[in-house]
């Protein structure tokens, strides 16, 4: 569907106007959605949901293990001996 | 802070509520995505959609979800663009977009050559510029659409339309 051009909507800013909008209609009137789109997209939706909530779940479980193995680190390195606070006076 | 209309949703209302909106602006958010230059517009919508989706329960109204999805496939369209600018770089062979070639047949001579200007077009002013003329959108909206001010809408839109028109007068 090649016409000729439309020569006097382009000597003027609004002649380009008015022809940006005709041409924008045109193009927008020759797209159609495709009848299954939401199926479709719900299903990627759910798929990309079910994904981040395990992978939010699984760095929460890594974090929670890091921190509780490095507590265990810290108390088992910690010293053995009584300190001064508990300390009992030798008996008389 | 406004009450949010989603924050009590349960997970079927939710449901319910985003297939509504995808009956109601689906083809519209589509056909933008396509309008400002988008190779795979079916998913750039998807992708916007999902992010209604995920942040359902912090929309304030079922208004202000039109309007953050718009937002949303301005700037999704903007950065797979920027996207395939550097992929170009790279690649010998041109990458064409199917949506252009499938639309152009039903174009004029000299409305293809403005659809082309257009896409010629910094990013911005031809957010600005389908904004205003193809969604018929206020100044106001699409400032708060793009995410700029009144004024830089008012500097991309005069910019666009003078580049066009030189586009077209050139071509003359």
């Amino acid at each position: 569907m090649n016409n000729p051009p439309d020569t006097e909507a382009t000597n003027n800013p609004s002649g380009t106007e008015r022809q940006l909008r005709e041409a924008l209609e045109t193009l927008a009137a020759g797209v159609h959605p495709a009848p299954d789109a939401y199926r479709t997209a719900h299903g990627d939706w759910q798929r990309r949901e079910r994904r981040r909530r395990l992978i939010l779940a699984t760095l929460i479980l890594l974090v929670f293990a890091a921190a509780t193995v490095i507590g265990v680190l810290v108390l088992n390195h910690a010293p053995a001996d009584p300190g001064p606070t508990f300390e009992h006076p030798p008996a008389p | 802070m406004p009450p949010q209309f989603a924050a009590g949703a349960t997970e079927s209302e939710r449901e319910a509520q985003v297939a509504r909106l995808f009956d109601l602006h689906y083809p519209s958010m589509l056909r933008l995505a396509t309008l400002l230059g988008a190779d795979d517009p079916e998913n750039i919508v998807a992708e916007a959609y999902y992010e209604i989706y995920r942040k359902f329960r912090r929309l304030r109204t079922p208004e202000a979800a039109a309007a953050y999805l718009r937002s949303v496939v301005c700037n999704l369209v903007r950065m797979r663009i920027r996207h395939l600018q550097v992929v170009r770089r790279h690649v010998e062979e041109p990458l064409g977009t199917v949506a252009s070639a499938e639309t152009s047949a039903l174009l004029r001579d000299d409305q293809q050559a403005l659809i082309r200007a257009l896409r010629e077009l910094p990013a911005r002013q031809r957010e600005a510029l389908v904004l205003r003329h193809w969604l018929g959108l206020k100044e106001k909206e699409i400032a708060s659409t793009m995410g700029i001010s009144v004024g830089s809408v008012k500097t991309h839109t005069a910019r666009g339309i003078a580049a066009l028109t030189q586009a077209m007068e050139v071509r003359r």
